[in-house]
Order: C-alpha cells, then structure tokens, then sequence
C-alpha cells in the first residue's frame, strides 16, 4: 500500500512541477520566466524530515503555541540558520541578508528536492512523508478557489486520497521506528490544525471571526494563510456568498483608480514626474533586493502602482518610507495562492489585494505616518514606560549611557520590526498580529517591541553608547526561528494582560 | 568626562531621500559599496577611529539620516551635541541641489549649537561616477549660485565625490574630520561655562524634584 502511494505523490508531483515550472507550462508561460529564478523553487523543503526527526520530541512535548503546522517556514529559518548564505557576497553584513530567508509557504506544493541520502535510505519515513505531505498541498484548492474563483483549474488532483495515511510499524520498537511515528504524529497534527481552519473558512455561510481570530493566533498554515489574512483584515467578508462578489468589486475599484491616475507606471518612464513618485520608485528599487522577487520589474512595477494609489487616496500621511515594507508581505503570501496558475491578469488582482490589504492594516495605524508621526512617537514613549516596569535595570542603563529611546526604536515602530527579522518571521507574527483586537500592529506591537528588547536584556547592559547603538541597529535574529517569535509573542501577550490597563496609571 | 582621552567627533550626514548618504558613510567607514542598501528609516550610524594630521586620534560617530521629510522631525534626537553636519546632494538630480539651504536651515533649528553663524557645514555632491550626460545641465554654477550668492549661501567647503568608486570620499572625510575637531575644541573652550550652566541647571532640576517628593 505505502508503496502505490508513494509512487503516486511523486508522479503528482513531478507533473505539479512541470505545470509550473517546466517549459511546457502552458498558461504559466509569460509569468513562469518571471518566477522561474525566485528564491521559491530553492527551497531544500524536504529537509524538514531531517530536522523534524531531530527535534520533533522536543517540540511536541514542549511547543504548546501550535509551530507543528510551519514544517515549511521553519525549514527557511533553519536554512538561514545553516550559516551565511552561499551565494549572497559575504562583503556586506547588512540586515537585509536576513531578508535572504526563502519566501516562506508552500514550496512543499512547489519544488521538492531529493532530501540527503540519510533520509533516503529509510523508505518508510520518505514514505510517510511524502504521503501526508502530499495530502495536505493538495486540499486546499478547493480554498483557494473561494479567493480566485474566476482563475480555477479543473481539478486533476481530485482523484488522488487525500486522507494521510498511516503506517503502523507496531513489530519493531526501536528509536527509528519511534522516530517515524512521532513524525507521523506531528504530520497529523498538521492535518487536524488544518482541518479546523478549514471548518472555520469553510463550513458555515458565515465564519466565525472569534473562533478564526482565535485559531490563528497560534499560527496559520501557509496554504490558507491568504484567505485567512483577508478575512482577519476586514477585506474579505464574513459572509461566504459576499466574498467573490466582494473580490470582484474590490478588485475593479483599483483598477479604476489606476485608471484615473495620469502617472506612467513604466520603470523606462522619465522620472521627472512628481516627487512623491518619485520618492516611491527609489524605494521601491531598493526594497528587499536580496529577494529575487523584488528584483523583477513586474514586480517593482505592480508595488509603485498600489504605493502610489495608496499615497493619494490618503493625503493626511501620504506615503511614508517604511510602507513600501509593509506592503511586502501581503504582496508575496497572495503571490504564492496564484503561482499554481500564472497568468498575466492574475498580477493585477494580486495589486489590488495587497493594495486593499495594505490600507487596511495602515487604517490602524494612520498616526504613525502623519505630520511628526505623532503614533509613533507615542509608541515610542510607552516602550519606555513598559521597559520601566519590567526591566528597571535596563532602562537605568540606557539612560545612563544616554541611549534614547526614539535613536534605536523609531524604526521598529515605522517599519514594525521588518528591518530587524526575516520576512518569514514578520510573516507568522502577523498571523498573530492580525487575530488580535484591535489588530495588533499598534498596541500589541508596543509588547512585542519590549519583549524583542529585552530578549537582548543582557547583552545590552555590558555595552556602552556606542556599542548599544550598533548592536540594536543590526540585532542578532539571523538564526532565529517561528519558535523564538512565538515565545517572544506569547511573552508579548503575558505583559499586555498585566499592563494593559495600568498604562494610564503609569504616567 | 573631560578625562577621557579619545575625542568623539559626531558628524551628521543630511540631504534629500536616495543621493548616497548611507553609501558615502559605508564607502568611508567600510570601505565598501552595494547596491542593496534599504532606505534609511530614522536613522543609522557607524563609528570610525581616525588620526588627524597624523597625531591626534579621535572617533568619527557618523549618524547616517532618512532622507524624506516626513523623518525631519526627528532630527532632534539625532542632532543634538553634533560637531559637524555633511549636507549631500546628488549631482543627477537638481532638486536635491537646490535643497540643500532648507537641510541646512532645519539642522540650525534642530540641532540648537551654541555658534549656527560658524557651525561647520561642507557639501558633498555624489554620483560623479555617472555620465556626464545624466549629470545636472551647468551644474558648476548652480552650485555657485547656492555656495556664494545666494542670501545667507552655504560658503562651505565643496567635494564631488563617488561614494561606488571611493572616489574622494576619504578626502572629503578628513576634511570633515578636522573641522569638526575645531568645533569641538571651540566647544570646550567657551564649553567650560556651557557645561557648568548645564550642571547648574541639572542640579536645580534635581531640588525641584526631590522638593517635590517632600511634598
């Protein structure tokens, strides 16, 4: 039976891999170019069954903030973590080699590379694996259609079984076996957080916010993580039979607006247009340029297109550098819900996705990019306050060496910490960000930033001025994981239900 | 303080979003150049020791700015205490030129000196890497217009550097470098009284504060 099944998955996959990325891709043709080269198709995905292996007891005993459902994303932090990444010149040590950190997501549905030769060897593990694995990339079409009804394929996957299976190797008990079953384990515990989500999304004609909220706190698998985002934003309703609806209105309002606007969006257009055009297109050049992603110009043009329309539809702020950022992430995890069907129209309807989404998650935040950033400069000071309260020491040694807050965290607040983690990191934090009410990328950002803080407690207070400066300007979070965001976020959680209310009481 | 033997020279580097101020600071401090560098949010710094005419070490503390304007009311934070501020344009974009005076006006007003008569500026037009066609059409007198006629112009020392090619950027630097050492010992000779009035007015700080305690 494993071995059929086996056989099958691959079969699935290489013909899912081909449609993609090979050169007969059909209707993937123009974008496939485009994609070809992205940083996606390096994923060595399947090397999470090794690292699973290794710390999967570990994890299922101790992990109670549900990480099990990130195999995919936690095999780009590790991959980061692997050392300075080869191919990236060693000369700078920028930030922005953090960014290097693979689009997260369902490379699993993508590209599979052949795991090392230790895994191999024991077929029943590359079995299980890839049985279940195969399982979950392939039910959430059915999802992703909600999104892009106008863009489905007929379903080929359909046939294939969906359900994991499990291999019950009762006769022998020694630790491989135990191994192969705690994996198993931990796939199924994939497959039940994925199956609720998708009672949540699916089930009733209206979803259930408090309950999705709820769930999605803890993380969001990456296949439903588009849907689930746009739910939580506000973006896409509740109500089931509104949502395409919706989408299509939606999605014709921006191409209206771009309509209206006279700028020509073309990257060979003479810049002596307006500034804050041309203030958008040097950011956007020089936006996560370690992603090959942000490099393509049918990339840099859709972010100049959605940035623009945003800045004029709210003159109050304008747009503010640091919101090229911020787009970023809504920009790529929409991209992956389409990169199973490239076509051209399929760039403008992601625009405008991550065009509404973006203004929804700035509506939170309007104060922050206003006139003297009045938001921000508040954020900043209850920071402060916060860091008084929980870690006195520290902030007597700040003052001390005369540290100002606003010198080390005003970006963290304009940029909600994207310039100091990996793009798959900001992205499980925004799951969480966007489960809690009022969203969290204001308030609850203000305890993450404490908790982020004083995670560097310690070393910090050996430092001097100048070696506090530098230190916080390019902290150490290259070998971070999803675990160590979910601590800092669950300790980000622990101090905001302590402080919340007592905030008024500081001052 | 006063026992310290290294000097500590603070440079700020201003101008419009996108002229090379972070590569300027990189080429110097690192010697390297990239084209990957974010857009500066805030902003950043790095420090270089250097040696002034070949006896006097001090520790340039560079703080590299936002270019955009929306930041500028930051400057406060990042300005104050500074010795010597490096006003950059780019010599591809004309506008970044002609903005140079508010850069100027905006660090005075910020930055509170004892001295904004004398403070030391010095320009530094960067891109000249670039081709001549690309560059600002008789660049050379507008530059002049802004140096010298212009009421109140920014008379300073001008460079013209390639901050991708390392092109006079240490030059430029060790310019900067000295005049903001003089600033500093111009500070410390008028600087006796500026820091005993600041004493003074920390210790009335401080009665207040602890009256208010009593109460």
């Amino acid at each position: 039976m494993g071995k059929k099944k086996q056989e099958m998955s691959q079969v699935y996959n290489n013909s899912n891999n081909e449609f993609i990325f090979g050169e007969n891709g059909g209707k993937g043709k123009h974008l496939s170019s485009f994609l070809k080269n992205l940083s996606l198709t390096g994923t060595s995905s399947t090397s999470s069954v090794h690292s699973a292996n290794t710390d999967n007891i570990h994890e299922i005993n101790s992990n109670i903030y549900g990480t099990l459902g990130y195999s995919s994303s936690k095999v780009s932090s590790n991959q980061s973590n692997s050392g300075p990444p080869p191919k990236r010149s060693v000369s700078y040590k920028d930030l922005d080699d953090d960014w290097d950190a693979d689009i997260d997501v369902s490379t699993d549905s993508v590209v599979r590379r052949s795991p090392d030769n230790r895994n191999l060897s024991r077929v029943t593990k590359v079995e299980s694996n890839t049985s279940s694995r195969s399982s979950f990339n392939l039910q959430p079409s059915p999802m992703l259609d909600s999104l892009y009804p106008d863009l489905t394929l007929p379903a080929t996957n359909s046939s294939v079984n969906l359900n994991s299976q499990k291999p019950t190797n009762e006769e022998s008990l020694d630790v491989e076996d135990y191994r192969t079953t705690m994996e198993i384990n931990r796939l199924n515990q994939i497959s039940s957080r994925n199956n609720k989500f998708r009672n949540i999304l699916i089930s009733d004609s209206i979803v259930n916010l408090q309950d999705l909220r709820k769930l999605a706190w803890n993380g969001i698998p990456s296949e439903l993580r588009a849907l689930t985002w746009q739910i939580l934003l506000g973006y896409l309703p509740t109500n089931r039979a509104r949502q395409a609806s919706t989408l299509k209105r939606k999605r014709q309002e921006y191409l209206e607006g771009l309509n209206a606007s006279t700028i020509d969006f073309e990257d060979t257009a003479p810049s002596n247009s307006s500034s804050l055009y041309h203030q958008i297109k040097i950011d956007v050049r020089r936006t996560n340029q370690s992603i090959k992603l942000y490099g393509y110009p049918e990339t840099q043009q859709s972010l100049r297109k959605l940035l623009y329309l945003w800045a004029v539809r709210h003159p109050a702020s304008g747009y503010v550098q640091g919101i090229n950022d911020l787009c970023t992430p809504f920009f790529q995890i929409f991209l992956l819900n389409y990169i199973w069907q490239l076509q051209q129209r399929v760039l403008s309807i992601l625009e405008a996705d991550t065009y509404w989404c973006l203004s929804r998650l700035l509506e939170n935040i309007t104060d922050n990019y206003i006139h003297e950033q009045p938001g921000i400069i508040r954020q900043v000071g209850d920071l402060r306050n916060l860091i008084s309260k929980i870690d006195l020491e520290l902030l007597n040694h700040l003052d001390h060496e005369g540290v100002e807050f606003l010198q080390f965290s005003f970006r963290w607040m304009n940029c909600l910490l994207m310039r100091e983690l990996s793009i798959s990191l900001i992205v499980r934090m925004w799951d969480t960000y966007l489960s809690e009410t009022p969203l969290g990328f204001n308030n609850f950002h203000v305890y993450v930033c404490a908790a982020f803080l004083i995670k560097f407690s310690n070393d910090l207070k050996e430092k001097d001025f100048q070696e506090i400066l530098l230190f916080l300007q390019n902290p150490p979070t290259g070998h971070w994981k999803e675990k160590d965001i979910e601590l800092m976020l669950s300790e980000a959680f622990i101090w905001q239900s302590l402080y919340k209310n007592a905030s008024a009481h500081l001052r | 303080m006063s026992g310290r033997k290294k000097t500590l020279l603070k440079v700020i580097i201003l101008g419009d979003s996108g002229v090379g101020k972070t590569s300027l600071m990189q080429q110097f401090v690192n010697n390297k150049f990239s084209h990957q560098y974010k857009a500066t949010i805030g902003a950043d710094f790095l420090t270089k020791e250097i040696s002034i005419d070949g006896n006097k070490q001090v520790t340039l503390q560079i703080w590299d700015t936002a270019g955009q304007e929306r930041f500028q009311s930051l400057g406060v934070a990042f300005y104050r205490g500074a010795d010597c501020c490096v006003l950059c344009y780019d010599v591809t974009n004309e506008k970044s030129l002609n903005n140079l005076t508010s850069w100027k006006d905006e660090f005075l007003v910020q930055s509170n000196v004892s001295n904004p008569q004398d403070f030391p500026f010095i320009i530094i037009g960067n891109k000249i890497d670039v081709d001549e066609a690309k560059k600002i059409p008789s660049l050379q007198k507008k530059l002049q217009n802004i140096t010298n006629n212009q009421l109140g112009g920014l008379n300073y020392p001008v460079f013209e550097t390639s901050a991708k090619d390392g092109i006079n950027v240490e030059a430029a630097f060790e310019v900067i470098a000295k005049m903001a050492l003089q600033q500093e010992e111009l500070n410390d000779a008028n600087g006796n009284d500026v820091s005993d009035d600041y004493n003074d007015a920390i210790n009335i700080h401080l009665e207040s504060e602890s009256s208010g305690c009593a109460c």
